[in-house]
């Protein structure tokens, strides 16, 4: 019998499967969109965001999500931003394309910076996230921020701590003893190769041989020879003092990287000094050392997320229309990669054409009040799009105090390079507290501004953030000693007196190590206060710890110094014994010469 | 229960349920459930196929449970596979812009380890049927005579289950 092909009675069966198939994956749509939403947001943030419920309504095109929280990656018992209800109106067909774009975004009840009940810290964040906090956490570690430690001052300054071992200039001294045995001994070999003597010696013998000969005495045949001999000796003559000539530019170059060598050595005792200093914690007085000594660490901590952003923006927004790699979907197959294919005449996968938020600034402060916050053409493929992606915040009612609040920026993913900016001045709002750990103590700021602006193009970054505030408080976080730290309590004098703040924190050079620098009146001020009371035992101590640098690597500098020395004037005195030599014998020779030929320029 | 009755579908389907092309033919269509991610638009095409084809129900069972632990072991070798595919084979990315640009988006195509596998059972469906149907000719012939005859396989035989998959039985 022959088999059928198709089994015609389970059509109905499979239309009813592929019918619930349907009814199912309707009925879950809203679970699967606050799912993916939850999935996608900790992928991108590198935290957990949290959707308490989407309502996915095709017909009408719209998404309804509601109780989003999204988690601050830096802070994760603060949320980043809540938001109470989000209506995006989405068009429909480009679903059918796994594309998402969004005509319009209405968020209602933003907040920022709002606690959470449980840690929004991801256990496994995305591999992208975690590179790019990688790279944010090496810039952090690479800054050379300098120590401020007060724990010197008013102790017996032990120098004996300091060990011959740890400085750089008896390393360097050693080393260059090293170089100049080396240098010698490649001269000894170059002196070997030249080996001037059986030149010389044919030379001489040629002179003793010609004393008191005349052209009489040797005959026409005798005295021709003699002036073949004589006129091939001088040639030779001139060959070796050529040799000896390059041999002397050999020696002059190995004297010069000696004496080079030296003046490293003698470099090195600065930074061995400020090493020495460091060691007995005794801090520079200057303001601009003084700054990132006790700013560094605080207001790195306040810009470093900023970088992080940056690097999410380079991630998900990348200029040009190639391929680009995605995580898979994680599953308990392995996730694998996810390629996006963008093409020029399609849409790109997310467009969000045009978004507005409205904030709510409560309390009494200056900048209280309502404002809007606006995105428009945010895009995962900005060059599809042809358009720079915007934000803006703005002041709409219930104004309170002047409008100074002003958020501006633009992300120019377009083409390379890539041109991002923003301008942001918050007047009139409170200040965080800053930790100021080195000195055991937290700035208060108070009410204050804040201003930014940031400017990148391609690679480079160009930042600074500028807060000031007129009623500062300076609180202790450490306690003091009970028994009295004059150091301390001077360090709190001259704090006590600072009202005002004005600290001005600049990045800039490449995005991904950019230098930092810190500026602040309160350094300054601390640096003079310090300068004023503590000038005179920072100069004791400072010539003391110079004087126990001296101590310890005089013997090794003297030794460089003096293998410096001899290396010149021994290689030089060689050059100029072999020298001095075949000048005496060629003025022997030419004197023989002059005398066969009688003065006559015969056969010259 | 649920391993007499995958025991139960493994003896059905080699035994007497369908010729040994159907069982074979329902072992390949299963196998795809098994060695790609199972949550993806091709799986549901599979599984229209093997109800709507005159192929064995229990082979098809078989062959997705089968492949399954095979699909988990070769997931690198998938993942390597559909990257060069995706990404390292210039010449396929116009192919690969124009689908993902089209509905066919939807199918998860552009993911390595979704693309890795079903090339890879694609590449291996024609010798899988063959090999599936000549080793289940040959089992039939030999070992099936001397196993029916034994208490173990009569009772899973006999098991109340069996009705259900009669259902599905070519």
């Amino acid at each position: 019998m022959r088999t059928r092909i198709f089994r015609w009675k389970a059509i109905v069966p499979l239309g009813v499967l592929l019918a619930l198939v349907s009814v199912v994956s309707y009925l879950f749509l809203d679970l699967t969109v606050e799912r993916s939403i939850e999935a996608l947001g900790a992928t991108i943030v590198g935290a957990r965001v949290d959707l308490a419920e989407a309502d996915v309504r095709l017909a009408e095109g719209a998404v309804y999500l509601r109780g989003l929280a999204v988690t601050n990656p830096d802070r994760p018992m603060t949320n980043l931003f809540e938001a109470d209800e989000i209506v995006a109106k989405i068009r429909v067909p480009p679903l059918l394309e796994r594309k998402i774009v969004i005509d319009t975004v209405a968020i209602r009840g933003l907040r920022f910076g709002t606690a959470r009940a449980t840690s929004g810290a991801l256990e496994r964040p995305s591999e992208a996230s975690q590179e790019i906090r990688r790279e944010v956490g090496s810039w952090r570690e690479s800054l050379p921020l300098p120590e401020f430690a007060l724990a010197g001052f008013g102790q017996a300054i032990d120098v004996g701590a300091v060990q011959a071992e740890s400085l750089a200039t008896m390393r360097a001294a050693r080393g260059l003893v090293t170089q100049i045995d080396a240098s010698k001994q490649s001269l000894e070999a170059e002196f070997a190769t030249l080996d001037p003597r059986p030149q010389l010696d044919s030379a001489r013998a040629l002179v003793e041989r010609l004393e008191g000969a005349s052209l009489r005495s040797l005959g026409i045949g005798g005295t021709r020879s003699a002036l073949t001999s004589l006129r091939n000796t001088l040639t030779q003559l001139a060959q070796l003092d050529d040799a000896v000539s390059r041999v002397e530019q050999t020696i002059s170059a190995e004297v010069g990287r000696a004496r080079d060598g030296l003046d490293r050595v003698l470099a090195s005792r600065r930074d061995d000094y400020a090493y020495a200093l460091g060691f007995l914690q005794l801090p520079s007085l200057e303001g601009p050392s003084l700054g990132p000594a006790i700013f560094g660490s605080a207001v790195t901590a306040q810009v470093a997320p900023y970088l992080y952003w940056l690097g999410v923006v380079d991630r998900y927004m990348p200029p040009g229309v190639r391929a680009r790699l995605r995580e898979g979907k994680d599953r308990a197959r392995r996730a694998g990669t996810t390629v996006v294919f963008p093409r020029h005449e399609d849409l790109p996968t997310f467009l969000l054409e045009f978004a507005e938020a409205t904030v709510a600034i409560g309390g009494s402060v200056a900048g209280a009040g309502d404002y809007a916050l606006r995105f428009a053409d945010l895009t995962s493929e900005p060059t599809l799009l042809g358009r720079p992606s915007t934000f803006a915040l703005a002041r709409t009612e219930g104004v309170v105090g002047p409008q100074t609040i002003r958020v501006t920026g633009m992300l120019n993913h377009v083409g390379a390079p890539v041109r991002d900016s923003a301008a942001v001045l918050l007047e009139g709002i409170t200040l965080p507290n800053i930790e100021l750990a080195s000195i055991g103590a937290r700035l208060v700021p108070g009410a204050g501004a804040m201003e930014i602006a940031l400017t990148r193009v391609g690679d480079s970054l160009d930042a600074r953030w500028r807060w000031t505030a007129s009623a500062v408080v300076f609180e202790r976080t450490e306690q003091a000693s009970p028994d009295g730290d004059a150091t301390s309590d001077l360090l709190w004098r001259v704090l006590s007196r600072v009202r005002r703040l004005e600290l001005v924190t600049r990045l800039s050079g490449p995005l991904r190590s950019p230098r930092l620098s810190v500026q602040s009146n309160v350094a300054d001020a601390l640096a003079a206060g310090l300068r004023d009371e503590l000038g005179a035992e920072v100069a004791r101590a400072e010539a003391q710890v110079r004087a126990r640098v001296d101590a310890l690597v005089a013997d090794d500098v003297g030794r460089a110094r003096s293998a410096v020395t001899r290396l010149e004037s021994e290689a030089t005195g060689q050059v100029n014994d072999i020298r001095a030599e075949v000048a005496r014998i060629r003025e022997e020779l030419e004197g023989r010469l002059r005398r066969l030929t009688g003065g006559l320029p015969i056969g010259r | 229960m649920l391993l007499l009755k995958l025991l139960q579908s493994f003896i059905k389907a080699l035994n007497s349920d369908g010729t040994p092309g159907q069982v074979a033919a329902g072992i390949t269509l299963g196998a795809v459930l098994g060695l790609t991610p199972l949550l993806n638009l091709h799986n549901l095409a599979a599984l229209s196929l093997a109800i709507i084809l005159n192929v064995s129900f229990p082979g098809f069972m078989l062959g997705w449970f089968a492949f399954v632990p095979i699909g988990f072991a070769l997931d690198p070798l998938f993942d390597a596979l559909g990257t060069g595919l995706l990404v390292s084979t210039g010449a396929l990315q116009r192919m690969w812009t124009a689908m993902y640009n089209t509905p066919l988006a939807l199918t998860n195509f552009n993911n390595t380890v979704v693309l890795g596998s079903l090339v890879v059972w694609l590449v291996l469906a024609v010798p899988l049927f063959f090999a599936a149907r000549a080793g289940i000719t040959a089992y039939r012939s030999t070992i099936y005579e001397r196993l029916r005859r034994t208490r173990a396989f009569r009772a899973v035989k006999a098991s109340r289950v069996y009705n259900v998959y009669r259902l599905f039985r070519p």
